[in-house]
Formats: structure tokens, sequence, C-alpha cells
């Protein structure tokens, strides 16, 4: 039948077109969900009472293997009301160092940490080889987690050892998994400056790519009733711990239905977003388009700015040098980001699921800098 | 450049150079920095009220430390029921109740930026039968197992190794034992704390702070603390060409150098001027500098009056033979109040000496010259000045909230020879000013 | 025959100036709570209608002292809202005042309420008054000059620091190092928040922190460079209890702590409101180490337990903690139009800033007792901070009053305060 044809004829278009654009960058960006690295970041890490996050991270090297961990809240201000300008993000950072003997597996739960104890019985919780004190998240908690590989002395090393991978877990017995983002270190100099321009560690990428259910679409398989809410989760590579600022990130979205319809829009946020598909900007890029059958499956790319490296507007997203008085239209502050979807059925029960996203190209630049350890 | 143009006559040049110099008078006793020596002036227990004090003391480097610690006994006791006292009332006028000067000492070992603390009463040892929240000793920090398939891995025990030892890099509190103060009722004296090599001689290491906070329950809710930073003696270093000069790094010493430690190994410890070559600490200061609100002021804030005791021990101190044969001194007093008006008076101390302000000069404190009666100003400012062994101490303002006045309290004191007890209370450290020439000596066994 | 009688405490004392005089001491580099200095910094300053600080400063030479003193009021825009930096910032406004003291001459007064100059005095005690609304007070002795009041009322606490500098008669600084001051900390009769009986029952005292001068020159910009006043420390460190551990003592009681701080670089010219990121680094009794970072804006004043939930400081753990703090390793624009923004290098800086290290800290450290969850606060107890190192970029900017011309260098031609303001060039006055 001519319908069925052109269907599967657009459908492996469409499929070569995505291999197409997903191979297009040449360059793979090494930051990697399924290799170890040096540097692991996990993007949403929640404790806020009806949630919380079991960690997990391995040292998957035959030799002892130090981290250097950070929390990062990004809770708002006044947890009761919603984030907005005048309810900015904490920004509060909390570290703690990591010892894994070789090949060792640890995990815990970031509500309540994990303290250090020789008398944990097997099989209990904290049974095992402690990695260390690991403080518990403050109430309300909602951020992220970026463990570097250090030395005995606290000096980051690429030693490229690291796994990890996050549970959400809530409300009640639902649950979702996420691995958690590696990026390789090849001559890292040790000092408390972290460069992800390939030659200390290898780059962010310059794109993030993902496909997904429309926003509030129906689950075609729970059917009529039910809807899929998806809810990313993006911080930027550029961290600057030590002086505890924020990056600002802008990025543009395209969006892209199974007729190659495209809806873009433009995000902005600082220091780390976790927001619903349909509220991130005042245009909804994520919306169902093309009836109830086709228009429901999507594919999104995102596209971080550069920010101004030197001048006046240092760090404020850029599109050309004009955008940067005393400055250049240069500095990369890089995207990571993890999604999770619910399925809701009309009755209420709802599941969820979390998938990282796709990397597309490189964009060597992005810094990430440490607290200096006395 | 902005400029502005002064005449400088040589008087206020020579008193420039003078406030100059004699502010910028090297380090001297500190309350304030990592030091070599630490030294708490008051220490209390006591019964009745129920009181307290929290000893904090902390390692601020990366390597181990031993200390050598002294408690000085200065309680009085009845020479006919030896009970503790403050007066010859207390010894139902039959004895007299003479001072006490005896000392206990004990060693503790603490870790790398170890934050360590015990109660006075209650000493902090293996068992640690008093508060529940005591961690019983010793604490083990953090070390890395020697052999096997966990080598590397840290641990603060062997049995977590397995196999092998947990090499700690001596990074345990193992013989560490503080005894509680030698008093079941009430003690009052002073706390000395000697960084100390692992073979008992004395250690050039200026890596202590300490704190100290005595509480004291008042009852009906009523809580009183009063926190004092420790007095740290900094262990000097001088040019090995020149042992004259103090140094802090070999490029102060230029030709004349290495910088090396001043303290040798033998058991005496001498405080001394930078300028000393013998002088392996710093010096007590020539003259201490007492701020207070004159004793009955009343509270310029709220109800009550402002009474001040003052603390004073010897820089000086004999815990060899265990005899007060050192700290011996005279303590000269010069009294300003806010109308510039002098007063003066002295008094003796002898290895501890604590008093109210107005009672230093008199048994009658509502006439004494630090009383507020006298003064007549609400702010004083006491110069004192030891001659003899130097002197150092720490200050107490408490409230007193109970409507009493001065002259009650000076009746009080008189009559039942009871303690008053005042609060609430603060505690805070005397300033210094000088350099004091003669040495002072601590002599440990 | 008049027989002239040796007074031996002067006698003493002119050897002591003989002797000081002739001893060639370097001067030191460090900030201290137990001698005298040229600057006396009080970190925490509260009359707030629940609590009030007694101030008292002393003059440790033998001839007048001036001083140049300056309230910084940090309270929050709305005082009954909690600070937001957003919402409701803290104030970060100005208030200065010069006092004299007499040879050896101490003084004292309230923060509410100041200290009035007056010849009638009532003998031995201060006495409260009313003056158009306000309550000030009146204190025996001679009144070291006007001291304002800084508590108007319940919509006006204040909560902030104090600082005084020696100066001499013009208003310019000198290093004569003769002042020195203790703070006392009270709870006010009859307030909320502080009921214990009689009302009178939480008090705290701390030394000023002295910094010294050196060899300060006499414009309105005071180095802390260890060359014309000493530097601030590098670190400060303090021991404590656990936040919301139980008093070994008192075991009935938990303790917690309030940490008061502010940047040794401030800006009273512009009263911009100083920025640094803090970074904290605590070790419990096991050696085990626990970091994090906050934000200090214009006066940082945190209970323990509201810096991330106050979980380093955790009981469980151990029962005494060594915290210490230190600003963050970045650069901030120093003085221009973009202070305290971070910057690379000094073109980052707008108005003629440079591009600094962070500014150095100073603080106090207070513990209470209360009985858990919410009791009252009772036995309360300050500390001054240890210090270590020093770090020798700090400033501090005064009103100078005087404006010059920028003659020569990046920003010649532009109007200007000070030297620093003229990048390659001086500030000229002669216009």
């Amino acid at each position: 039948m001519w319908t069925k044809r052109r269907v599967r004829t657009r459908e492996v278009l469409c499929g070569v077109a995505l291999a197409i654009v997903m191979t297009a960058g040449a360059a793979w960006a090494d930051v990697t969900t399924e290799r170890p690295g040096s540097i692991l970041i996990l993007p949403k890490i929640v404790a806020d009472g009806t949630r919380d996050t079991l960690i997990e991270i391995t040292n998957t090297s035959n030799t002892l293997a130090n981290a250097h961990c950070y929390y990062i809240n990004s809770a708002p201000l006044d947890p009761s009301q919603p984030p907005g300008p005048t309810n900015p993000s904490l920004w509060q950072e909390v570290d703690f160092f990591l010892f894994l003997t070789r090949q060792q597996p640890t995990q815990w739960f970031a509500g309540s940490g994990r303290t250090v104890s020789p008398l944990d019985p097997p099989g209990s919780l904290n049974a095992g080889l402690d990695p260390g004190r690991i403080p518990a998240v403050p109430p309300g908690f909602q951020g992220e987690l970026i463990c570097v590989q250090v030395d005995s002395g606290g000096a980051p090393t690429g030693g490229n050892a690291l796994i990890g991978s996050a549970t959400l877990l809530g409300p009640e017995s639902d649950s979702s998994k996420y691995n958690a983002l590696a990026i390789l270190g090849d001559e890292v100099d040790g000092d408390d400056v972290l460069n992800l321009d390939n030659a200390e560690y290898r780059a962010c990428p310059s794109e993030l790519a993902f496909t997904h259910f429309a926003q509030g679409t129906t689950d075609p398989y729970i059917g009529d009733g039910s809807q899929v809410i998806s809810r990313i989760a993006l911080v930027p590579c550029t961290h600057d711990l030590e002086n505890a600022i924020p990056s600002r990130v802008s990025a543009t979205v395209f969006s892209y239905d199974e007729f190659e319809d495209r809806l873009s829009a433009v995000i902005d946020f600082t220091c780390r977003l976790d927001a619903d598909l349909d509220n991130l900007s005042e245009v909804n890029p994520f919306l169902p388009t093309g009836g109830p059958v086709f228009g429901t499956f999507r594919y999104s790319r995102l596209i971080p700015s550069n920010v101004c490296e030197g001048g006046t507007n240092r760090r404020e997203p850029c599109s050309d040098d004009s955008d940067c008085p005393n400055g250049t239209c240069t500095g990369v502050v890089g995207l990571l980001g993890v999604l999770e979807s619910a399925h809701a059925a009309s009755d209420g029960s709802s599941a969820r699921s979390s998938q990282n996203l796709h990397t597309i190209g490189e964009a060597p630049g992005a810094t990430i800098t440490t607290v200096a350890v006395p | 450049m902005l400029t502005m143009k002064r005449v400088v006559g040589p008087l206020t040049l020579a008193a420039a150079t003078l406030l100059v110099a004699a502010a910028g008078a090297g380090a001297a006793t500190t309350s304030d920095q990592p030091a070599a020596i630490v030294i708490y002036p008051k220490v209390v227990y006591d019964t009745a009220p129920v009181s307290d004090t929290i000893i904090e003391i902390a390692n601020t480097s990366t390597s181990p430390i031993d200390l050598h610690c002294f408690y000085v006994n200065a309680t009085s006791h009845c020479t006919n029921t030896g009970a503790p006292c403050d007066t010859g009332l207390d010894c139902g006028g039959v004895g007299a109740c003479v001072p006490g000067w005896a000392e206990i000492d004990f060693s503790v070992t603490l870790t790398r930026n170890q934050p360590f603390y015990w109660l006075a009463g209650t000493g902090r040892n293996r068992s640690c039968a008093a508060a529940s929240t005591c961690e019983p000793l010793p604490l083990n920090g953090t070390g890395v197992c020697a052999q096997g398939i966990l080598a590397g891995q840290p641990c603060t025990n062997a049995a977590q190794c397995g196999v092998g030892p947990c090499v700690g890099a001596d990074q345990s509190n193992a013989g560490t034992a503080v005894p509680p103060v030698p008093e079941s009722l009430f003690f009052i004296g002073e706390l000395k704390c000697v960084a100390v090599n692992s073979d008992g001689t004395p250690s050039g290491r200026n890596d202590l702070i300490g704190t100290a906070t005595i509480v004291t329950d008042l009852g009906d809710g009523l809580i009183d603390a009063q926190s004092y930073n420790a007095i740290g003696v900094q262990a000097n270093s001088r040019c090995d060409g020149d042992t004259a000069l103090v140094c802090s790094s070999d490029d102060d010493c230029g030709a004349d150098g290495p910088c090396v430690s001043a303290v040798d190994s033998n058991n005496i410890l001498v405080l001394g001027p930078n300028d000393d070559p013998e002088a392996e600490y710093q010096y007590c200061p020539e003259t201490l500098v007492l701020d207070h609100i004159f004793d009955g002021a009343p509270d310029p804030v709220g109800e009550g009056i402002w009474m001040t005791d003052l603390t004073l021990v010897p820089c000086s101190e004999n815990f060899a033979l265990g005899q007060a044969d050192l700290g011996r001194s005279t303590a000269q007093f010069l009294v300003y109040n806010e109308f510039e008006q002098r007063f003066s008076t002295s008094r003796p101390v002898t290895c501890f000496d604590e008093t109210l302000l107005s009672n230093i000069d008199t048994r009658n404190n509502a006439r004494s010259i630090f009383s507020v009666n006298v003064s007549g100003t609400i702010a004083g400012q006491s110069l004192i000045r030891p001659v003899g062994d130097g002197l150092i101490g720490v200050a107490r303002a408490m409230k007193v909230v109970n409507g009493q006045t001065i002259e009650d309290i000076s009746a009080q004191v008189n009559g039942d020879g009871l303690r008053p007890v005042f609060a609430p209370g603060v505690g805070y450290e005397i300033h210094q000013l000088g350099e004091r020439q003669p040495q002072d000596r601590i002599v440990i066994p | 025959m008049r027989v002239l009688k040796r007074n031996p405490w002067l006698a003493g004392l002119g050897a002591l100036l003989a002797m000081v005089v002739l001893s060639a001491q370097v001067a030191t580099a460090d900030t201290s709570t137990d001698r005298g200095g040229s600057i006396i910094v009080f970190p925490k300053v509260v009359a707030d209608g629940t609590r009030d600080t007694l101030i008292q400063i002393s003059n440790l030479n033998n001839g007048l002292v001036f001083a140049h003193c300056l309230y910084l009021d940090a309270s929050p825009e709305n005082p009954f809202l909690p600070v937001n930096p957003v919402t409701n910032p803290r104030r970060c406004q100005e208030r200065d005042f010069f006092i004299r003291l007499t040879r050896q001459q101490p003084t004292i007064w309230r923060a509410s309420t100041g200290r009035l100059l007056s010849t009638t005095d009532t003998v031995g005690a201060c006495v409260d008054f009313d003056l158009s609304g306000a309550v000030r007070q009146n204190c025996p002795g001679f009144d070291p000059g006007n001291v304002p009041n800084v508590y108007a009322g319940p919509g006006a606490p204040f909560e902030g620091h104090l600082l005084c500098i020696q100066v001499d008669g013009s208003g310019a600084p000198v290093g004569g190092n003769a002042l020195k001051g203790e703070a006392f900390l009270e709870s006010v009769e009859g307030s909320v928040g502080f009921p214990v009986p009689g009302g009178d029952g939480v008090v705290s005292a701390y030394n000023a922190i002295s910094i010294a001068g050196i060899e300060p020159d006499t414009d309105a910009v005071l180095n802390l460079d260890g060359v014309e006043y000493s530097a601030c420390p590098d670190l400060l460190r303090f021991t404590h209890l656990a936040e919301g551990g139980t008093d070994p003592v008192v075991t009935d009681y938990s303790a917690t702590t309030e940490l008061t701080l502010l940047p040794c670089t401030i800006d009273y010219e512009t009263q911009t409101p100083p920025q640094v990121t803090l970074q904290f680094l605590v070790w419990d009794d096991l050696e085990i180490q626990t970091s994090l970072g906050s934000q200090l804006t214009c006066w940082f004043d945190s209970f323990l337990s509201d810096i991330n939930g106050g979980t380093p400081w955790d009981p469980s753990n151990s029962t005494t903690y060594m915290t210490q703090v230190r600003p963050a390793n970045g650069l901030q624009c120093r003085g221009g139009t973009t202070e305290y923004q971070s910057c690379v290098d000094d073109d980052d800086c707008l108005g003629g800033g440079v591009c600094a290290p962070s500014p150095g800290l100073l603080g106090v450290a207070e513990t209470f007792r209360y009985i858990a969850p919410d009791g009252a606060f009772t036995g309360s107890s300050a500390i001054n901070m240890h210090v270590i190192g020093t770090r020798e970029n700090d400033q501090i900017f005064l009103e100078s009053g005087v404006q010059g011309i920028c003659d020569g260098g990046l920003n010649a031609g532009n109007p200007c305060n000070g030297p620093m303001e003229c990048p390659g060039g001086d500030c000229s006055l002669d216009n």
C-alpha cells in the first residue's frame, strides 16, 4: 500500500538522516557514559524528602584510586518558592574524598551519606570497605556531583579509572537510573584548574542530542489518558568551584518531529537547569506536532553558546565579539545533561526512566577550577 | 599621588619611633597564633554550683605532635581539715586556709590537624567513663595498609587490612591519658602544655592552638559559659651564625644562616627577648594591659552591676622539683579612669592568683581603687607590671543580676567567706605591651 | 629641703621606654588580639533590641590620641525578613565619627545609644535619656566625642562591624599603635529571643583585632601589606563543639556556634558591598576532613547549622571540630566601577580598578547553649580566631573627601580619589 511504503521510506530516510546528523561531527567528544574516565559528572542528584539518589562509583583499575568529589546544591534560596530571578540557586558546594581499592565498587545514598565504620555487618547497607566519610546532603538538595580522580596528595591525575551511575529513587517505589558522564584525562598537570581542551582532559561536546516523546503526548503503549512528561537536567562543563562562580549558559534548542519540522528556542540558565521540557522557555519547542500518530516522537539538539573571554562581560553568553567589550567571544562553557521521563497512566500511576543524552562534536576550552587542597 | 605635609619634631619622632617599636616588638606571647607552649591560666572545676572547664587543643600541622602537660593545683586547703577553702572562715575559724601548689603531669598525642578536648573534672582516657559524648581513646587517625591486597588502602587498625599492619605514621593518640583534676569538690589552677619530641625533650614546633570554656550550671535554666584562648608561647629559630638573631627562614639570616631551631634538648625552657641567644622561646610581656569595667559599676546595657576577676600565673615554673620556687612576682598596678586620673597599688603573686579586682588592694571592695565608688567612671584601664618573674593572665567579667551592690558583695566576701557566684560572665584575654628583658624559665621533668 | 623621691613605677616605665626605643625589632606583619594597634576591628556589633554591644577602647599611649571610627551597618534592607542576596540584601551602610582619648584613657559606650559629649555626667553610672525620641546615653569621664547611636527602634536594628583607625588631629592615619579594645555582647532585659531569668543571661566578650601600623602614609588608602600596616591573615582557624551536639559539661544542653566574618578589604568610599567566596575546611577528631564553600556579601554572620545544613559539623561524628576558613584563590577587581567582580587581569576592571586577589578575612565565633530543639539561648561565649600566615594585598579605602585629577597614565584627566584609580599615573590634588 502506498502509505506504508511511503512511511517505510520516510522511516529509512529519517533513520539515515539521523545517522548522518549524528556522525556529521566526525570528532567524537570524549565525554562518555560507557567508558571509565578521570572526571565523573552526575548532573542530577536529588534528596528532597520524596526522592533520594543512590550513587554508585567503581574503580576499574588494578591500583588504588582516589577521588575528590564535589556536591553542588542548586536548590533555590527559598525552597518554598519556585526558582526565579528573585529566588536564585544556592550554588553551595561541599566536597569530600573517596578512596577505592583496585576494582572496588562503592555506593551511598545522597540523603544519608556514608560513615567510616569497620563494624558494618555483612549484608548491611554499608558493608564493605568504606571509601571515606561521605557527608549527607542537606534536606531539599537538588544538584549535581562531580568526582575528580586525584592522587594520594589530592592533586588531579589522569588515571581514567572511574565509572559511576545514579539511581533516582522515588516517589514511592518508582526509580530511574543513568550513567555518570565520564571525561577522560590525557596529560593531567595536577594543578587545580582542569582544562577540558583535548590536551589535559578531553573536551566537552559541542552539542547534545536526544530523542524523546513530545511533552505531554500520549504514551503509545499505555494508551488513552496517559502522558509522557520529560524533565531535563543540564549542567555546564565549566565549573569554578574555588571561587563559587556559577556559569551562565545560553543554549539554542532545535527540536525536530518525524516530518523534519523544526521548532527552536533559546534557554538560559545559571549554574544548573532542572525543569520540565515545557517549562524551559517562553516558546516550547518540545510540543507534539503533526497529530496523534506522527509528531509524537522528537529529536532534539541543544547547542550551547560561547561566553565572553576577558573583558567586562566575562563569562556572559555571547554570539560574537561585539557582545564582549575588551574581550572575545571564544569562551567555552559546554553543556552536559540527563533526561528523565515519567510515563503516567490516567489512574495516576507512573513509571520513570532516565536516559543519558548523546554527545556530538567537541568544544575544547571548558575548565573546572577545583578547590585548592592544603 | 596625594601628598600631605607634616611637621615632625624630634619629640614626635622619638615618640613615633617608640610607639612603632613598642608595637612591633616581636611576637611575644600570643593568644591567636599557633605556638609550642600553650597556657590556660584558669582551669576551674566545682561541684556547687556545677562547673567544669572544657579544654580544647588542636594540632594545626599535618604531622602528629606529642605534648607534655602540667596541671598546677592552686586550690587552698584548710590546715585542720584538708578541705578546699577560700578563706579561713571556711576552716571553721580554727584552721588556716593555705594556698597550695602541686602539679600533676600527663601526656597527650595529637594526630595531624586533630582537634582534641577533655573536661578538667573528668579527664579523658581509654575507658572514658564520663559523659556519654566522650569518645574513648585511642583515636587512631587514618593510616594505610602496608601489605596484601589492601596495600595502600586507608585504615584505622590492622584488622581492616587483613594482612600486615595499618601503618599510620604515628598518627594515633596512643599514649594519651588525661587524668581528672586532683580535687573532688573544688579545683582552681592552671594548665600548661609543652610540645615535646617522642623522647620527651622539648620540641620547637609551633603547631598548637587552644581554647578553654568554663561552663557553669546555675540552675533555673541559666547556663554560664566563658571562653578564652590559651596563651601561646612560640619557639624561636635563630641564625646559626649569629644566635642573637631570631629568624623564620634562611633568607632572614643571609650569610649568618641557616635558620635553625633554638630549642635545645635540656629540660629548661628559656623564655626571653629576641636578642638573648639563650632564649629558646618568645618572651613574656613587660606589661599587661587590662581594660575593665570598674567593680560595682552599673551595666550601661541593662540591670545589674559588673565585677571583674583577674587570674595571674607566672611565666616561670619549676615542674621538675614540683616546687613553687619559681614564679614569684609582685604585680604593680597602675589604674586609669576615664578622667585620666591615675591610681596605683601592688600585690604579690606566688604561683597563682585569682582575685576580684576590687580585692586586690583591700578587703573592702567598695573602697578599692578598682571600684566605681572610687574611680567615678565606668571604664578603666589597668597596667600590670610584674617585678620578679613574668606574669600572664586572663580576665573574667561578670554581671551581678540579683540586685546586690558592691557593698553587699564586700560584706558577703568578708562575712561568711562564701565565694560569691556571679553570672553571667565573659572571659577575655589581656593585652600585652613591651618585651620582658629578664629570662623566664619553665623547668620540666 | 625638698627631697625628690623616686617613683619606682615611673622609673620602671622610663626604663621600659628606653629599652623599647633602643631595641631593634622587626615590626610584626600579623594581626593580633592582645597587642595595641593603629587599626582595631570589632567584627561583631549587634544592637537590635534583643542584644546590645558595649564597646570599650583604651589609649595605650602617654599622649593624646585621635581615632576615626566607622560603623558598617550590615542589617538587611527589610529587618523583619531573612537576608536574601537578591530580595533582601544587606544594607552595607557606613557611618563614621571621631573620638579622642587622653593619655592612657579608657572609654566605653553602648552601641545602641552611643555616647554624648556632656559636662553634666552622673558620677559612677551611665544614664539614659531621650533625645528627640532616640535613647542616648551619658557616661562619666572624659567623653571621647559624640558617638552616634546605631539603634533607632524595632524597625531599625543594627548588626555589623566597627573599625577604628588611629589618626592625627587632621584626620590623617598615623601608626601610633595606641588602640586596644574589647566588645561585650549582652542580651537586653526582657528581650524576645533571650528569655532567661532576669532577662540578662547572655553575655559574651571578645577582643578587638589589632592591626599594627608600621609605616603608614597619610592618604586615604590604608594598605595592609606588611609595609604600611600589618597584613591580614591567610587563614583563620578555631575549635568548637559540634553543631547541635551535647555540651560535655551541661549535658541537657546543646551547643550551636555563630560565625561572623568581615573582609580585610573594605571600600568605605564607594560603599560597594564586598564579596568574598569563603572556603571552609573542617576536621573532626579522627582527622577526617570535609570542605565546603559559602559566600560573604558585605558581612557574614551565620550559624554553622545554616551552612549547608551544618552537615560538616555533625555531632554524631565528633564532639569537637577544628574549622578553617579562607578566602577563595580567585582574583577580583579592586576599586573602579566593577569592584569585587571576578577578573583575570586589569583589563577586566573598569573605572581604573585593578585585578587583585580576594580579600583576607577577620572574624569571631560565638557559641550558645540551648535545650534542644528550640530552647532559649543561654550560656554564650565568644572567642577570637587563631590566625595563620599573612596575605599582603588588602586595602581599606576611606572617604578621602578629596577629589583630584589623574595626572598621566591610563585615566589621565579623570577624577580620582587616590593613586589606585590612576594606573600608570598619579592622582594630583593641584586643581
